[in-house]
């Protein structure tokens, strides 16, 4: 044996080996094409046991999402009888957004979402595309229509501005990147998709609900919708049409009215520009994290590192597969639902308050809105309020209480001990 | 051989070693990337979508007020009303894990608190379990809300927390309540709301304090659950409904609802946290089976029904 056929030896091998590789990555992952996902972990959740003989249910869902919202490739805005649809979804935003990547005869960007978005956030918006099991926090999931960082309160939708500000600036300390780069109308168009995955994610879970009361086994069978009775039962055709409206039609609405809902915060009373005044208001920030009304110590721990108490968010919860009482994930439920697609439960951190990272925008007013609102879909909770002109015994954060809070959080990646330690010098030359 | 042809071939075998090893985890690798299992793509037949959105375009359907007259009319007023009982022993009880600074408050004495999932009474009643109509009524009608329930329409309701406890475990109301959230404890709570197609809130409650929930607005088709992120262990059901006829069972298995439509026939709902669709009950001694907890009763006017419903254990997971 001599070197020469040592070497072709090995060139072969690896050239073997290479393409089994190639080879085995392709047949293994093909390209997800583009259709929607059903909400299979929905149907789980609300089925129960019988989940598995639901198809009838998984037909008439499909063709109803089809007819109001059309496909990746197509996307469609419903028509909802009173409602301006067009304010919430624009159409041509949308044709921007969805579709495979490319551009049109005008040399408009074609397929953005799928560019930029769904290897995360997947066709469909459900924060399951292919990089998702390897992220933590996980991708938002859209059809839960919850968004966490917006201006207004816990319950409401977020403004176009709140998702705007999200794609332009990231989120910090996530793998949410941002998309600062993008033109305007991109960005736009990307917000409107968002909206519309949202949109169609939650009248899908609103169906599925809506499903679990009807009975398949009955005579005649109970069906969302069932078009045979376009031509024989009209009124009772027409009535299931109403159903599956009537939540797009209040989906819409809130959408619509996410601006008059969004808190609107006067500056504080005092000037943090003057150093006195901002001494002041740190200190008494500080007494009222530490104190029973705030509260907000017995999550971010004593030390505001966030070590208090590990939860869950509504988006790990929403399967049901985590007990409410023992806070633990029911362990005989994960493999199932896991088979449904489902990410593997992800528990959730108070956030650490002294590395001077916030998710959610590190503007003061972000910061303010963050206590007076509380942050949907997570343990945190809106602050208990005194408006102006409360009676003296109640119990609650002034405007100007909260305000001095962000002032204090503000101070604390600043205080000695959020400092990172001073570097041990190694290999040292020792001098003598 | 010599040594260095030794050593070649100890190089040689130890190279196609690597290499067989780098194929071997390379295909393990790629297929496990692969591994996770993706839910089925919705697929829907053309036929029908284009024939359901060619009828929402063309403007829907008013069906509902059609369907409520197509209904009979009530001809009085009964009332409903009963125990629920279990047969068989039920799932044990298990101890709230409860920690942390409020632990005196929650536990005095460090004493075990029971999980609410299922509370069986001395004669066998079960507590907490929710009865509702699930039919659609006119609501404006006095025909079919007597107006015994007038006043209660717009009336502030109350849903209270104590020892780190909600002190209704199973709590429904009227969608066009509202709703009061109290805190008599001497430590700070939040109530966590997140009805689905409701407005969700999660509001801080300090201790001894109150806080408005402004009216529900929707009505919710089953009950969902409310928690406190600062004592997680604390976990109650809620449900809105449109329409006033619903109860929950008391310690003892009874309800009781007043002044329901008589001569007609409608549904009820029969919920419990641990058997959220049942399908089998045994009502006055007779087997029934029921349809997604759901049974059909027609109440002659001015009767007062008893149902003596029997649950089996083996229902409640």
């Amino acid at each position: 044996m001599n070197m020469t056929t040592f070497s072709s030896g090995t060139r072969r091998l690896s050239l073997l080996a290479s393409v089994l590789c190639v080879a085995a990555l392709l047949t293994g992952c093909e390209s997800p094409d583009a259709r929607f996902r059903g909400n299979m972990v929905a149907i789980r959740a609300n089925f129960g046991d019988k989940y598995r003989t639901q198809d009838q249910h998984v037909k008439d869902i499909a063709d109803v999402l089809a007819a109001m919202f059309g496909t990746p490739d197509e996307p469609h805005v419903p028509k909802l009888p009173d409602l301006n649809t067009a304010e919430v979804l624009d159409i041509d935003k949308l044709r921007m957004a969805a579709g495979p990547v490319g551009s049109d005869e005008f040399d408009r960007p074609r397929g953005l979402y799928r560019q930029h978005c769904a290897h995360c956030h997947g066709i469909s918006g459900d924060g399951a595309g292919p990089t998702a099991a390897f992220l933590n926090p996980y991708p938002r999931d859209y059809r839960l229509g919850k968004f966490k960082f917006k201006s207004t309160p816990i319950g409401y939708k977020p403004t176009h501005d709140d998702l705007k500000k999200i794609l332009i600036d990231g989120i910090p300390g996530t793998a949410m990147p941002s998309f600062a780069l993008l033109d305007n109308d991109e960005i736009d168009a990307l917000v409107h998709y968002v909206k519309y995955l949202s949109i169609r994610g939650e009248v899908e879970r609103d169906l599925i609900r809506y499903a679990a009361t009807l009975d398949l086994e009955a005579e005649p069978p109970e069906r969302i919708v069932n078009v045979a009775y376009a031509k024989e039962k009209p009124s009772d055709f027409a009535e299931q049409l109403e159903e599956v409206q009537r939540s797009a039609a209040r989906l819409v609405t809130q959408w619509q009215n996410a601006r008059s809902n969004v808190m609107e915060v006067a500056p504080p009373s005092r000037d943090m520009n003057d150093p006195q005044a901002r001494v002041a208001a740190i200190r008494h920030g500080r007494e009222l994290f530490y104190g029973a009304v705030a509260n907000c110590f017995s999550c971010h721990g004593d030390t505001a590192l966030g070590d208090g108490k590990v939860s869950y968010d509504d988006w790990v919860k929403d399967p049901g597969w985590i007990d409410g009482s023992t806070n633990q994930p029911i362990a005989a439920q994960i493999p199932e639902f896991l088979a449904l697609g489902a990410l593997e439960p992800q528990v959730l951190r108070p956030r650490n308050l002294r590395l001077g990272m916030y998710r959610g925008g590190r503007r003061p007013i972000d910061m303010y809105w963050r206590i007076r609102n509380g942050i949907e879909g997570t343990p945190m909770p809106a602050a208990a309020f005194k408006p102006e002109g409360a009676p003296e015994d109640m119990k609650g954060l002034t405007h100007d209480d909260i305000w001095d809070v962000v002032e204090y959080l503000r101070s604390l990646p600043y205080e000695s001990i959020s400092l990172p330690a001073p570097q041990e010098l190694e290999n040292l030359r020792e001098r003598s | 051989m010599n040594i260095a042809d030794k050593r070649w071939t100890a190089v040689l075998i130890g190279s196609i070693g690597f290499a067989v090893a780098g194929v071997v985890s390379l295909l393990v690798v790629s297929l496990s990337a692969c591994g996770r299992v993706e839910p089925p793509d919705q697929v829907a037949n053309p036929a029908n979508y284009e024939l359901i959105r060619t009828a929402l375009e063309a403007g829907g359907g008013s069906g509902e007020t059609a369907a409520v007259q197509q209904l009979a009319q009530p001809t009085g007023f009964a009332t409903l009303s009963g125990t629920f009982k279990l047969s068989g022993s039920p799932p044990a009880r298990v101890a709230l894990p409860i920690s942390g600074d409020d632990r005196n408050v929650c536990a005095p004495g460090g004493k075990t608190i029971l999980d609410e999932k299922l509370v069986v009474g001395p004669q066998n009643g079960i507590e907490d379990v929710l009865i509702y109509l699930t039919t659609k009524i006119p609501l404006d009608d006095p025909k079919w809300v007597h107006p015994s329930y007038d006043a209660q329409k717009n009336a502030v309701v109350e849903f209270d927390q104590k020892q780190c406890l909600f002190l209704s475990h199973v709590f429904a109301m009227q969608s066009s309540q509202k709703l009061r959230i109290l805190n008599s404890d001497p430590v700070a709570h939040n109530t966590k709301l997140s009805p689905p197609g409701g407005r969700g809130d999660n509001p801080i409650v300090p201790s001894r304090s109150a806080y408005e929930y402004n009216e529900p607005g929707v009505e919710l088709r089953s009950p969902f659950e409310v928690s406190c992120s600062i004592h997680p262990w604390m976990s109650a059901w809620m449900i809105f409904r449109d329409a006033p006829h619903f109860a929950v069972s008391k310690p003892d298995g009874s309800f009781s609802i007043t002044n329901v439509p008589a001569g007609v026939d409608l549904k009820f709902r029969v919920w419990q946290e641990r058997a959220s669709s049942l399908t089998s009950a045994n009502v006055n001694g007779q087997a029934q089976s029921w349809s997604k907890g759901e049974f059909t009763i027609k109440l002659e006017p001015g009767e007062t029904r008893n149902l003596d419903v029997v649950l089996d254990a083996a229902a409640f997971k």
